[in-house]
């Protein structure tokens, strides 16, 4: 069984927000709504460096474990979900999460069916409805991972940085590109802000 | 929620400082973040508008998920830029559903940036202008296509009566597919003006000129896919992390295969922080670092020697101005020091094949021709022309940008580059099948010579420059070499705040007798002046709502599906140009050979009609047929070589990119990299252009002893004619209708194709042989030389390298350089002031300030500002602040304080617009037709300059003072 | 001698308290999920078929690998 995850290969993200703007697009994300987001560290000197971030789809996942009415399970891939039927909208799991990756749309913003109900990345999975369905659509998005597809983000990266899909697979691509690179420093001052060799 | 304890684990390192840096950089600032929050109160604002009802209506209308047997899929293109990524769009009913990536795509792998993962909004269109509307005593008021068509035809027939065709300008645009360009620049002839322009003037025009007149043909040699060869890659005024994103997709492929990367530019941009070398140097002294490394390469001999002495003439007069260019002198003038410009030079000596990438940084100063052309004589001087990996990989722009100008919606040209001679004219003239006296009929007559004019003709001088559309208006009518100034201006698909000088420009503007804008968009043209009438806007489609062809910036053309029905009221480009010609009277004339249906040109027959006349630079085998063969095979197509590897394509490149030889029937391959001697020139070979005569001086301007692999003639030799085939003894080879329209024509203007057929048949490439010329002497310098900036910072440096003297007649205007010079204003405005790209936004930035999902990411105009400026003039970040420039035009922006940039140099964005010196006019655009985001064009406060041969607009290095708001 | 101890005393005792709660745990506390209680997901059966499993590692070699 595969184990949904992301990574984003931080010598090559651009921080052009491709990633950013296809999840907006997939899944009709309101403004003000960021499943996804890219932090840059260092912005605009030498050993700048970006990655994208979402929902990082916890094996134990905290914000399931903080969530006073238990609305989070996660698929057998590894896909960390939540039924917006049932959540309250508490912001408990903003708390818990590691990453800020729960979302709360204000509440004139009625496009996701409940107000103010936590949003967040679904690793294009959907939600609990009856899979392509419109009421699925409206609460959490595409279900692409039902079609037979991978994230939209991950499958339109601008440099094919962020990958997403089952953990093996995924760190076998990246082994092979840091065996490519040679331990050679990509990030412009980055042997000089860190030391060669870091 | 149990809250049951479950385990202690010993956590065993220190969590890790992320980014903290030794020296505290980890606390530099994020632009975006810093917006974010910056933006927070425009952001509510928008929001509000957007949310209700706007939003939720239309996501009831495309809520439905995007599979099904009732879903189709069109392959398209994304819009955004040059890259030319394609898309596959999922329609279900005429709505546009889903958006899918492209894997199969040899250029783009699925891949896109921001604005390309967001194009389906351009299916909702929300923001879009949607009826053609009429300013009535300042109000906008919807009127009918007929009405607008006529009244506007009406007044400028009136105008045309009054002032001669001249005095309406015809502005088009990188967003028409080939077809509409090409017509549009046929509608102008017909209507009888030069004065037709778009934005490649303000964009790559000095490339094209420079490359142009070095070696032939003005395009990027080679492929964003080739640099995948390269051993280095070296990146000058070009910041392709935002401005060409997928194509980092191909450097930083390379870089993981060993590739080099060598960055410079004045900013560390977001390109430069993934390079290998960064090279920091003062905006407008591209010369002395170039030049700075090629004193290295000669002073080590790490030059090619055999490429020069085969194929290249007149490095040695090159040379004599490269040893002016000792270490201190480039140090003194762009602040690189000996030690970097050794290592950059080194760097690109020791890997090679490598490519040379510049991009507006290089083209946007008075003395761009030079730096573009200085680029060419670096890669000459390392043998890495004509090379897989190698080549000057310009990125252009705007998605069509190229085909465009291509096609000719240019001032100075027709299509294919034939130039406006009487000879241009006639070929033109017999492709359309039209009468040559008929049409010059048509244009003015008189010469103007005391105004500076040449004295040819009006149909044989260039036209104004939209860089200079202002003077048009303003100039004085006694210094322009035409009967009266610009009265009306036409603005199809051309956004104004692209565009320098804005107080004059709002002055023109509010002159013009007549404003037309045509766009998706109503643009900043509807809103920036106090007009109250005379003034239109027209809705175009978006290419969603069309088909046709658009050429990506490796000369590869791609056919696009039509996704949508054009949205609202408005209409595909190619209609309104017929709706226009109609009521001239001149449709029968612009579609004599094209059929029309209902108002609708067919595409098909205009790529037919051009595939007749494009023979220069090869526009004439990519039939409508094979086009579309490639449109469906994308994935046979190599993504490194470009190649098919079986399949209806096999063995053909990519998009057949020009020049594609000879008629459809010929089947050509297309060049994938030029002046490439390892290839049959059947085959995609070829080698220098013979553009300049056989001989210079007494030197042989001929290539010696290369040539591409098969030529049966071993040599460098003429461009190929009826006679010279005749010499041969070849004629005979031509059929005899073939030769029926052969007979005494030059290769370009044998309307059979059967010279370039049979010249390419001997294995020879037909505009001849030559070698690249490192001496333009047709140009103001013939050897690129360094110039100060008409605005500087370095006054000191002004009397060793000053500008040029003052022009009359220059592109029908007065052009001022040395008396702009003249005064010293570093002591008022001490910044330099450099603008440049966001990766969110596009252009003028209409479009894409429109699209929601773009916009939420960039709320804020904002310039960066060094902490050490910004502390001089008590600035803190996030703060407003007033930047002003030397001519007085001053924007009320974000200061964003960042290392990105030097002391002493401030960035701006260009894309913003909406805001005028400090005032929102949102309320100005018609109702529900505003971007969402709006903020002041940083060209509002730049300033004079304008290129020494194409009139390109300086806007990379002018001055400014910044103070707190 | 005895005052001057307890000047500097004071402080230390004052620093001592003022530090209370200034320290990071290494131990991290993690808890037990409760039982979901919304609907449940017709893809979580779906995604136990391995032709399911199959079409995404399809997918991923199409999409994710440099070619
Ligand atoms: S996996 Fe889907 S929902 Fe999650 S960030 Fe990516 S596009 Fe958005
Ligand atoms: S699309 Fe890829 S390269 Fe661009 S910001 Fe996202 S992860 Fe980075
Ligand atoms: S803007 Fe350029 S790089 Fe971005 S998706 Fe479009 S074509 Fe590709």
């Amino acid at each position: 069984m595969a184990k949904m995850k992301f990574l984003c290969d931080a010598e090559r993200c651009i921080e052009c927000n491709g990633c950013v703007t296809a999840c907006k697009n997939a899944n009709e994300v309101p403004w003000g709504v960021n499943r996804r987001r890219v932090v840059t560290l260092n912005d605009g000197v030498p050993g700048e460096k970006s990655i994208s971030v979402a929902c990082m789809h916890c094996t134990d996942a905290p914000c399931a474990a903080v969530c006073p009415v238990d609305c989070f399970y996660t698929t057998a891939d590894g896909v960390v979900l939540h039924d917006k039927d049932l959540c309250i909208g508490c912001g408990y799991c903003f708390y818990a999460c590691p990453f800020g990756a729960p979302q709360y749309p204000s509440p004139q913003q009625r496009v996701f069916a409940v107000r103010g109900k936590m949003d967040k990345c679904t690793f294009c999975a959907g939600g609990p409805e009856e899979v392509g369905s419109k009421a699925e659509f409206d609460k959490y998005g595409a279900n692409r991972l039902a079609e037979g597809k991978l994230p939209a983000c991950a499958e339109m990266c601008a440099t094919k940085a962020l990958l997403a899909g089952d953990g093996d697979m995924l760190a076998d691509i990246y082994r092979k590109r840091v065996m490519r690179r040679a331990g050679r420093p990509e990030t412009w001052g980055w042997d000089k802000a860190y030391g060669a060799g870091v | 929620m149990k809250l049951i304890k479950k385990s202690h684990t010993e956590q065993t390192a220190e969590a890790p400082s992320a980014g903290r840096g030794a020296d505290g950089k980890g606390v530099s600032l994020n632009r975006r973040a810093f917006l974010r929050n910056a933006g927070l109160t425009v952001g509510g604002v928008t929001l509000a508008s957007q949310m209700v009802p706007g939003l939720v209506r239309k996501s009831e209308a495309a809520t439905t998920v995007a599979v099904g047997d009732d879903v189709e899929t069109k392959r398209t293109i994304c819009g955004h830029c040059s890259v030319g990524c394609g898309i596959y769009a999922k329609v279900r009913d005429g709505v546009w559903v889903g958006q899918e990536p492209a894997f199969d795509h040899p250029f783009n792998l699925g891949a896109h940036c921001a604005k390309g993962a967001a194009v389906r909004d351009h299916g909702h269109g929300e923001r879009r202008l949607k009826y053609p509307m009429k300013m009535v005593d300042g109000k906008w008021k919807r009127i009918s296509w007929d009405q607008a068509i006529d009244e506007i035809g009406d007044k400028m027939m009136e105008i045309r009566e009054a002032s001669g065709p001249d005095s309406v300008y015809w502005l088009g645009s990188a967003k028409f597919n080939n077809e509409q360009a090409y017509l549009f620049r046929k509608m102008a002839a017909l209507w009888g003006s030069n004065n037709v322009d778009h934005q490649a003037r303000i964009c790559h025009s000095t490339t094209v000129a420079g490359v142009a007149n070095t070696w032939g043909y003005g395009a990027m040699t080679n492929s964003y896919n080739d640099m995948l060869n390269s051993k280095a890659i070296l990146i000058i005024g070009g910041n392709p992390a935002e401005a060409h994103p997928v194509s980092m997709m191909f450097t930083l492929r390379a870089k993981e295969q060993g590739a080099k990367l060598l960055v410079i530019d004045p900013r560390f941009t977001r390109t430069a922080a993934h390079a290998d070398q960064f090279v920091r140097l003062r905006p407008g002294s591209d010369i002395a670092v170039v030049y700075g490394m090629m004193w290295h390469i000669f002073e080590n001999g790490w030059e090619d020697k055999e490429f020069l002495e085969q194929r290249v003439w007149g490095m040695d007069q090159v040379l004599e101005e490269v040893a002016r260019w000792t270490p201190d002198e480039v140090e003194r003038v762009s602040g690189v020091d000996r030690e970097t410009c050794y290592n950059a030079a080194k760097l690109m000596a020791d890997n090679r094949p490598g490519t040379f990438v510049w991009c507006m940084g290089g083209t946007q100063h008075t003395v761009g021709n030079n730096f573009t052309r200085a680029y060419c004589h670096f890669q000459l001087a390392l043998g890495n022309m004509g090379k897989a990996g190698g080549g000057t990989n310009i990125f252009r722009g705007h998605d069509n940008v190229q085909g465009a100008t291509d096609f000719g919606v240019l001032s100075d040209n027709l299509p294919g580059y034939y130039g406006l001679s009487e000879g241009a004219w006639r070929h033109w003239a017999a492709v359309w099948d039209l009468d040559y006296d008929e049409m010059a009929a048509r244009f003015g007559q008189e010469t103007y010579e005391e105004r500076g004019g040449s004295g040819s003709k009006p149909m044989n001088t260039s036209g104004i420059p939209v860089s200079r559309w202002i003077d048009g208006v303003l100039e004085d009518r006694e210094q322009i070499v035409q009967p009266d100034n610009l009265r009306a201006m036409v603005f199809w698909g051309h956004a104004p705040n692209s565009q320098v000088r804005g107080p004059e420009m709002k002055k023109a503007f509010e002159k013009l007798d007549l404003l037309v804008v045509v766009d998706p968009f109503p643009t900043v043209s509807a809103v920036m002046h106090d007009r109250k009438d005379n003034t239109y806007l027209l809705p175009a489609t978006t290419q969603f709502e069309t088909y046709g062809s658009v050429t990506a910036s490796n000369r590869s053309i791609q056919w696009r599906d039509k996704v949508i029905e054009p949205l609202f009221d408005s209409r595909p480009d190619h209609v309104i140009i017929y709706k226009f010609a109609k009521k001239f009277g001149i449709a029968d004339d612009l579609t004599k050979n094209i059929q029309v249906n209902g108002e609708e040109p067919l595409i098909e027959d205009i790529v037919r009609e051009y595939n007749k006349g494009m023979w220069t630079i090869g526009y004439s085998g990519q039939s409508p047929e094979r086009l579309k063969d490639h449109q469906k095979n994308w994935h046979t197509f190599n993504t490194t070589t470009l190649l098919a590897e079986g399949g209806p394509a096999h063995d053909e490149f990519y998009g057949l990119p020009w020049p594609c030889w000879g008629t459809p029937e010929f089947k050509h391959p297309g060049t994938a990299n030029l002046y490439d001697t390892s290839l049959p020139v059947a085959k995609g070979g070829l080698n220098f252009r013979e553009n300049f005569g056989t001989e210079r001086d007494g030197d042989n301007l001929l290539a010696e002893g290369s040539y591409p692999v098969g030529a049966e003639i071993q040599d460098g030799h003429p461009r190929f004619s009826a006679d010279l085939l005749k010499q041969l003894g070849w004629w005979d080879d031509l059929t005899d209708e073939e030769k029926v329209l052969a007979e005494g024509k030059p290769w370009h203007l044998d309307r059979s194709g059967g010279i370039i057929r049979v010249a390419i048949e001997h294995g020879c490439a037909p505009f001849g042989n030559a070698k690249a010329r490192c001496v333009a002497w047709n140009f103001p310098d013939p050897v690129p030389i360094h110039r100060e900036p008409l605005y500087t910072t370095r006054y000191d440096l002004v009397e060793k390298y000053p500008t040029y003297e003052d022009r009359r007649g220059f592109f029908r205007l007065p052009t001022r350089y040395a008396s702009v010079q003249a005064k010293d204003y570093s002591n008022d405005y001490p910044l330099i002031h450099t603008s440049g790209r966001l990766v969110e936004y596009e252009g003028g930035g209409d479009e894409t300030r429109s699209n929601p999902w773009l916009a939420e990411l960039q709320q804020e105009m904002f310039a960066e500002i060094h902490p050490v400026d910004a502390n001089n003039a008590g600035i803190r970040d996030g703060q407003d602040i007033w930047l002003e420039g030397p001519e007085g035009g001053r924007i009320r922006i974000k200061a964003m304080v960042t290392r990105r940039v030097e002391p002493g140099v401030v960035f701006t964005p260009f894309h913003f617009g909406g805001h005028f010196q400090g005032k929102d006019l949102r309320a100005n655009y018609p109702e529900g037709s505003d971007p969402f985001v709006l903020g002041e064009a940083c060209n509002t406060a730049f300033t004079y300059g304008y290129d020494s041969v194409t009139a390109m607009q300086e806007t990379k290095c002018s001055l400014c003072r910044i103070q707190p708001a | 001698m005895k005052t001057r101890f307890l000047f500097a005393a004071i402080p230390l005792v004052a620093l001592l308290f003022l530090l209370t709660g200034c320290y990071e745990s290494r131990d991290v506390t993690m808890h037990d999920a409760g039982v979901y209680k919304g609907k449940t997901d017709p893809l979580v059966e779906m995604s136990a078929d391995p032709a399911y499993q199959e079409r995404l590692q399809e997918r991923f070699l199409m999409v994710q690998t440099d070619r």
